[in-house]
């Protein structure tokens, strides 16, 4: 014996049908309009994120970049020279010790005659005692330096500046 | 000479696509420029090695970190931590500030009493499995293709999940954007080719950073001839950072 589906159960089904469509569609359109496009481009995040990351402006100066314009000896520092290159600081970023670096380089490229400078010299034994101050957990390379010591060994008064004796960029005496 | 229109309009037909390369040549600035070398984000096994026998804890990196990626004053994407160990075998860490200024003598253990010392920057280990990522409901902190490990604060929640995750300490909730923030090895600068600013700054080669898929690279010349080491390896993380002379209270 079969059954016979009539008509009129059809259409229930139909309903069904249709409203799961419907549902279907509205979780495709809101699930479009709410993941980003790159969404799954690489995996399980925006792929346009990495993009975006890669973008991010380039802050700190390399040392080339300075010497791309400092090469020659500029003054009484040597910076680019011979000297430098073999000197023990040659391995020290200048902005270690000179900040504002990215101003200067961008304003120094669209006007190289400019005599006013936004990058700062620190001329303080502060900055040089960061790295060379004497400390227990301090390796011995550079050399861990005692000031007093250091000046009284030198026949020096008190308060000489430490570049008054080193060149900062070739300190080695 | 006399051209007819039919010439004409078939000569002028002809110059429009010739017309057209020469100016999308300029426009791309093809010919006159070599084509910039497109980044590519497979190919690369990135390595960080942090020498802890040549830090001498000034800092420099933590400054240089600060600037290239705006980090707000009290938070670190890299820092570097000091640790001393008494005569009476007690471990004193501490790190001021981060190390932003470097550090003074330890005041609580004199000199004398001092049995070693030694300083150990930190930074994000860029996990090989990273337990900050399958934690993110939105998928907002991912492993890149070229294995460096990100956030997306255009994405995040900051739902601070990730930070509870990571068995290091180096995530961050940025207070200027209320997003997760943390070290991406200078993400946009590795990608141009150039050090992270933290090994540029460095003065005494204490961080060193490489593409050890390349065999004759520096770094991996270093990671095959030096004893090296992970932190927390029992997690089973599998860090890319590398450190050199780490010590047992290392966490
Ligand atoms: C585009 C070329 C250029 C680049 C790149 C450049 N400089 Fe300069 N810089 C100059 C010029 C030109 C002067 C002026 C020299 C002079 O008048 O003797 C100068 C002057 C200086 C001065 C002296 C400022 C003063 O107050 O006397 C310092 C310090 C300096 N540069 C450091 C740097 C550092 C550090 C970098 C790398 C971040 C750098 N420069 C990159 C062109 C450049
Ligand atoms: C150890 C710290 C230190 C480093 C590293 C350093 N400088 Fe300097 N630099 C100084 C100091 C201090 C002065 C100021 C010297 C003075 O006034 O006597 C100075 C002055 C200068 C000047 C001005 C010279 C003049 O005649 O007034 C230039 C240019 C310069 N630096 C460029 C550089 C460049 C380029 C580098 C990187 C290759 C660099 N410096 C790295 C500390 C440093
Ligand atoms: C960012 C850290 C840093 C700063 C700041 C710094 N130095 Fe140095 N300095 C070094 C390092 C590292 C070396 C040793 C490099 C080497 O031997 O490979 C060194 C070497 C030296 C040496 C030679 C030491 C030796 O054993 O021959 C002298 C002298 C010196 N520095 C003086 C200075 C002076 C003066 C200043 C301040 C203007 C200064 N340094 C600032 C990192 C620094
Ligand atoms: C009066 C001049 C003078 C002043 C000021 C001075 N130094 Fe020196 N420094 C010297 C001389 C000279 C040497 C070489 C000593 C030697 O070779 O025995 C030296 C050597 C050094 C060395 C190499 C290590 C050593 O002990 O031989 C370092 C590092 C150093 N100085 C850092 C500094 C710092 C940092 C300052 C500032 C806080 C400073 N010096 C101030 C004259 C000076």
């Amino acid at each position: 014996m079969t059954e016979r589906i009539e008509f009129k159960d059809i259409r229930h089904i139909i309903h069904v049908a249709v409203i799961l469509l419907v549902v279907i569609a509205g979780f495709i359109i809101a699930r479009s309009a709410s993941v980003p496009k790159s969404f799954g481009q690489y995996g399980h995040y925006r792929g346009r994120s990495i993009e975006e990351r890669m973008n991010l402006p380039v802050v700190f100066q390399s040392i080339q970049t300075c010497l791309d314009c400092h090469e020659e000896e500029s003054g009484e520092v040597w910076v680019g020279s011979e000297y430098w290159q073999e000197g023990v600081h040659s391995v020290n970023a200048c902005e270690n010790c000179h900040s504002k670096c990215k101003e200067h380089v961008e304003r120094m490229k669209a006007n190289p005659d400019l005599k006013e400078f936004v990058i700062t010299k620190d001329t303080s034994d502060k900055l040089c005692l960061t790295c060379h101050g004497i400390l227990a957990a301090r390796p011995k390379v550079p050399e861990p330096y005692d000031h007093k010591k250091h000046l009284e060994e030198h026949n020096m008064k008190d308060g000489q500046r430490c570049i008054e004796c080193h060149v900062p960029h070739y300190p080695a005496i | 000479m006399k051209v007819s229109r039919r010439d004409l309009l078939k000569r002028a037909c002809l110059l429009v696509p010739a017309g057209a390369v020469v100016l999308s040549r300029r426009l791309l600035g093809a010919g006159d420029k070599a084509p910039k070398k497109k980044y590519s984000l497979k190919g690369h096994k990135y390595t960080f090695i942090v020498d802890t026998r040549k830090c001498i804890g000034c800092g420099a990196c933590v400054r240089a970190c600060k600037l290239e990626n705006e980090v707000p004053k009290g938070f670190f994407r890299t820092w570097v931590e000091r640790y001393t160990i008494g005569k009476d075998s007690k471990v004193t860490v501490d790190s001021p500030d981060g190390a932003l200024h470097g550090f003074q003598e330890l005041e609580s253990v004199p000199l004398t009493e001092v049995a070693k010392a030694f300083f150990v920057p930190k930074l994000c280990n860029h996990c090989s499995d990273p337990p900050c990522v399958p934690v993110c409901p939105v998928g907002a902190t991912y492993q890149s293709p070229d294995g460096v490990v990100l956030t997306d604060p255009n994405y995040c929640i900051g739902c601070a999940y990730c930070i509870q995750a990571c068995p290091y300490g180096v995530r961050f909730k940025n207070p200027d954007t209320r997003t997760a923030d943390k070290c991406t090895w200078c993400y946009h600068r590795i990608t141009r080719g150039l050090l992270p600013a933290c090994v540029e700054a460095c003065p005494t080669g204490a961080r060193q950073f490489g593409d050890v898929a390349d065999p004759d690279s520096p770094t991996a010349k270093v990671l095959h001839s030096e004893r090296v080491d992970v932190l927390r390896k029992e997690l089973g993380t599998d860090p890319k950072v590398c450190y050199i002379g780490l010590d047992t209270e290392v966490r």
